[in-house]
């Protein structure tokens, strides 16, 4: 467990190393788009220039410290896929919502949510699922848009 | 003795039944808002602005600022619970209160933050009621050269925010810097990074990145694995639900350094209580002898925060009594109602309108005792939330948040926003970069360069402006202090050991 | 289970249709006789605090009264006003949807950015609210007594003299670049995040000088903290009229000012637009709000819809002209 936690440290510190070692010298080729120093003092330039520098000299050394970490340790094992697996799902499942959201209200999506959360990624009963989809629901509604009177985003029949 | 004449003035219309009704009124009020994430303390009170209009300002003034007090006690409850900052301010709240609730220790850090709350909020009047005009000028001392120093030492805190890696610490706080500056350049028209979108012209709002990254991220996090694992230990019984003796006692200094630094930094109008609660929690971790504990859950880093955000509202109060100038969005809508009532804050307010200023500080202490009364005994009802099953509590978060984002904006784009920085939170768990730095550098990055600039246009260029007035100057050095000081530890460990292995 | 599926579906159908009807007849189905009958959303296109909002929110109680529903205040903040208007121009043209105008987001915003709707086109003037003027404030520091002596003393120290503004294109800004260009002078733009950090700014003397609102720099003129140098209306200030005009001191023509108007989606219908007519010209009247008015330094002004159209376009003409000579840009 140990290791293999480790050696997808290194490996994400590789990738995501890169990953940020190509931001960085995207804002440092943004920042050379606009002025740097003006007659009035440093442009909007100027900060970017520096942060996006360091960012990259950062990003850097962090890649190369990841393969000099690859090459001391033995053979990396791979990354537990279905955690993450799992967690991307739930990323996806909660954006889909957001999109969901706009036609067809606040209170029906999050029922959905809640349900398919219970449903399939913790594999409790359909009663549980159900109830609890509804409940929670009920609840936001009460506290949220009954006593505090917020505006949800409102699909059809007006929930 | 004038200000005990003022003060005991100041009780007597405070006291007064229907005053005390209003305070209790805003106090509560206060309370439920700081509690829901998307509810703020800015838009309740421009809500009650036109029921007051008919009030003695006296009594509309009373309640609209225990409103805004009262907020910033209940941002820590979801911030605690849920990892969910309530109010922007409690964002360095989760770092360790979170950490105490996965411990078991939600009652008593709900606890700390309460009491830190009480004993900071009367510090803050306090300072309000005996320094008010004199600070006042030290705030206008404050320039753009002084913002800048305040800014750079808040970014040396990333010293000590930093995980096991410093490198990934200061590549979490350059990412927050480039998100900070998303929007239209302030001095320019020129607009960066938005992508061609209209949407970002304005930049961030630091609640959707914090919230994302916060309490998304961990969910998505959490859900790793299905079940087990990561069930939160419910607190059982009173003693459990309460800080003890040994807790209370390692928040000593906290409850002092949250209140004098809160204030402090509230008296300046372009600074802010979430970095008043940043500094304060950095000097708590740059004095503890167990600094590498923070972070886990220890008392004093939620202490320290609550303490600072709290005594912040003392502190704020002072520019805009005696200056007439908002440091935030809160205080500019009150402000907003003392033009309405007719009154003009400026130098003179205080002495023209001296039953205003007194019942203002004498209801703000009945005000802090209110809320210690209101808030300990909620703890056990807020603490039960724990004891949902997992796969109920984060149904529950997914829809706080959303709530929370759109309905303080209207707007779905931030909705959008608010699932691509819980994306960007879980991949920060799952490849060990501190999100905390990230924060930091989102909170000052933009108040940074904006003083940075300004300094430089009013010296035509000179860098010297920067380090050459006083306050600046200390302020810079108390950084490099700061920055340098892992260096001295690594070379304390380095020679111990260097001892011990020559021994 | 397929079997079941089969007999749902008809069902379905049916509450399908039924709810469009539903939605169908609320969009439509009612004529201006029942105007209105829910709840009319006021947008105002800034976040909480501030003039526009207070306004607005003393306003919704007294528009209750007058017309038997509910104002709900909305708060959309954001590139400049732009959403909140663009919001209005694209609703349904039914009345339940009204913009609560600043003057910046109707004659400012045109030319300083692209802008997904046009105000002429899809924006129907109701009527004009109030008006307000600035003052020229400089910090007691600059030796200039009157606004003669300033613009010698700033024309001798070119570039020297920084004035603060609350954020670029906002209207403080917008009045002293084109106070620049009128009087000939040069002056550092320090752009701060809002009106509270400029007020201070120049209170500290950081920046010295700057176009506030009357109700924010009043006490501190009185208090000797600030000089007032002149008033930026067309007439002098009713709060403070020992101070002359820009334009009797030798600028005529020079009129800025605030002004607040309420704004409906283009094709409304004109029954509608004179109900709303009506209801603004008799809100103004209420004693509550030509208080909050006067004491935020507003002036009533219930100017009909053609003048108000007409003073959109000159302004817009001015705005738009000086945003490319001083070449302000957005994006």
């Amino acid at each position: 467990m140990l290791s293999n936690k480790r050696s997808m440290l290194i490996n994400g510190n590789f990738i995501s190393g890169l990953v940020l070692a190509a931001l960085g010298s995207y804002i440092f080729t943004q920042a050379l788009n606009w002025d740097y120093m003006t007659i009035e003092g440093p442009g909007p330039g100027f900060f970017p220039y520096w942060y996006g520098l360091a960012m990259v000299f950062l990003s850097l050394l962090l890649v190369a410290s990841a393969i000099l970490e690859a090459r001391t340790s033995e053979n990396p094992k791979t990354v537990n896929w279905s955690e993450v697996g799992r967690a991307l799902s739930a990323w996806l499942l909660f954006s889909l919502s957001v999109f969901l959201m706009k036609y067809l209200g606040f209170l029906i999506v999050l029922s959905a949510l809640t349900w398919f959360v219970i449903k399939f990624m913790y594999q409790q009963n359909q009663k549980i699922a159900i109830t609890t989809a509804i409940g929670i629901s009920v609840g936001f509604y009460f506290i949220f848009a009954y006593a505090l009177q917020l505006n949800f985003p409102v699909g059809p029949l007006g929930l | 003795m004038e200000i005990l004449s003022g003060l005991f003035n100041g009780f007597s219309i405070a006291l007064q039944p229907l005053n005390l009704l209003w305070c209790f009124a805003g106090v509560f009020l206060g309370t439920v808002v700081g509690i829901m994430p998307g509810l703020g303390p800015a838009a309740t009170i421009a809500m009650l602005l036109p029921l007051t209009f008919g009030m003695p300002p006296t009594s509309g003034l009373i309640m609209l600022a225990g409103i805004y007090y009262g907020a910033k006690y209940g941002g820590s409850t979801t911030a605690i619970l849920l990892n969910v900052p309530g109010e922007s301010a409690s964002v360095v709240t989760c770092l360790d209160g979170y950490q105490m609730a996965r411990n078991g220790r939600a009652g008593a850090a709900l606890g700390i933050a309460a009491i830190s709350s009480f004993v900071a909020g009367t510090v803050g009047v306090l300072g309000l009621m005996l320094l008010a005009p004199p600070l006042a000028k030290i705030a206008l001392s404050f320039s753009s050269p002084e913002y800048f120093a305040l800014m750079i030492l808040g970014l040396a805190m990333v010293v000590l925010l930093a995980g096991d890696s410093m490198i990934k610490a200061l590549l979490a706080m350059l990412f927050g810097l480039w998100i900070a500056s998303m929007g239209i350049d302030l001095f320019t028209d020129a607009s960066r990074f938005t992508f061609g979108s209209a949407e970002l012209l304005d930049g961030i709002d630091f609640v959707v990145v914090a919230i994302g990254i916060f309490a998304l991220g961990e969910v998505f996090a959490n859900m790793e694995m299905q079940g087990g694992a990561s069930l939160l230990p419910v607190p059982k019984g009173m003693r459990e639900l309460l800080p003890t003796m040994a807790e209370l006692k390692a928040c000593r200094f906290a409850f002092f350094n949250g209140s004098v630094v809160g204030f402090i930094i509230g008296v300046l109008p372009g600074a802010g209580s979430t970095i008043a609660s940043f500094i304060s929690y950095g000097l708590e971790k740059a004095v503890s002898k167990h600094p590498e504990k923070f972070g886990t859950g220890v008392p004093e880093g939620v202490a320290a925060p609550e303490g600072a955000n709290n005594s912040e509202t003392g502190g704020a109060l002072v520019p805009l009594l005696t200056l007439g100038i908002p440091g935030s969005g809160t205080t500019a809508i009150l402000l907003a109602a003392f033009v309405l009532w007719g009154l003009r804050p400026g130098p003179l307010m205080i002495q023209d309108n001296p039953e205003l200023f007194w019942g203002l500080v004498a209801s703000m202490y009945v005000g802090n005792v209110m809320l210690l009364i209101l808030n300990l005994p909620l703890i056990p009802l807020f603490a039960q939330i724990l004891k949902l099953r997992e796969y109920i509590l984060y149904p529950i978060i997914f829809g706080i948040s959303i709530v929370g984002i759109y309905t303080s904006s209207s707007s779905f784009f931030d909705c959008w926003m608010l699932s691509l920085f819980g994306l960007l939170g879980y991949l920060m768990r799952r490849l060990d970069y501190p999100t905390a730095p990230l924060i930091l550098g989102l909170v000052l990055g933009d108040s940074m360069e904006r003083a940075l600039r300004q300094s430089l246009m009013m010296s035509q260029g000179d860098l010297s402006i920067l380090y050459h007035r006083p306050i600046a100057a200390t302020l810079l050095f108390i950084s490099l202090l700061l920055v340098c000081l892992p260096l001295f530890r690594n070379f304390n460990q380095w020679r111990i050991r260097a001892i011990e292995d020559n021994g | 289970m397929s079997r079941s599926k089969i007999r749902f579906y008809p069902y379905v159908l049916n509450v399908v249709v039924i709810l469009f009807t539903i939605l169908l007849f609320c969009d439509h189905g009612f004529s201006a006789d029942f105007y209105p009958n829910r709840s009319v959303r006021l947008l105002v296109p800034f976040s909480p605090g501030g003039g526009v909002d207070a306004l607005a929110r003393i306003m919704a109680p007294r528009l209750l009264e007058l017309t038997g529903v509910v104002w709900v205040v909305d708060n959309r903040g954001g590139a400049g006003g732009n959403i909140a208007a663009e919001t209005v121009a694209r609703a349904a043209p039914d009345g339940y949807t009204v913009l609560m105008g600043f003057n910046t987001i109707l004659t400012v915003n045109p030319g300083l950015y692209k802008l997904n709707y046009s105000v002429e086109n899809d924006l129907l003037p109701v009527s004009m609210l109030a008006h307000a003027q600035y003052i020229l404030v400089v910090h007691p520091s600059v030796p200039a007594t009157s606004l003669k002596d300033f613009i010698a003393l700033a024309k001798s120290k070119p570039g020297q003299l920084n004035y603060a503004s609350a954020g670029i294109g906002t209207a403080v800004h917008l009045a002293a670049e084109l106070f620049k260009s009128r009087a000939g002078i040069d002056m550092v733009h320090l752009a701060y995040k809002g009106g509270g950090p400029a007020a201070a700014a120049v209170l500290a003397g950081e920046a010295q000088v700057i176009f506030a609102s009357v109700a924010s720099s009043v006490a501190q003129i009185k208090q000797g903290k600030l000089k007032g140098l002149a008033t930026t209306g067309s007439q002098r200030s009713k709060v403070m009229p020992e101070l002359p005009t820009v334009a009797e001191s030798g600028y005529p023509g020079f009129d800025v000012g605030s002004w607040y108007a309420l704004f409906l989606p283009a094709k409304t219908p004109s029954p509608i637009l004179h109900k709303l007519q009506t209801a603004a010209h008799k809100v103004v009247a209420f004693d509550d709000v030509q208080l909050a008015m006067s004491r935020q330094g507003l002036e009533v002004d219930v100017s009909n819809a053609q003048r108000l159209r007409d003073k959109i376009k000159s302004e817009t003409k001015v705005w738009t002209e000086l945003i490319k000579s001083a070449d302000i840009k957005l994006q």
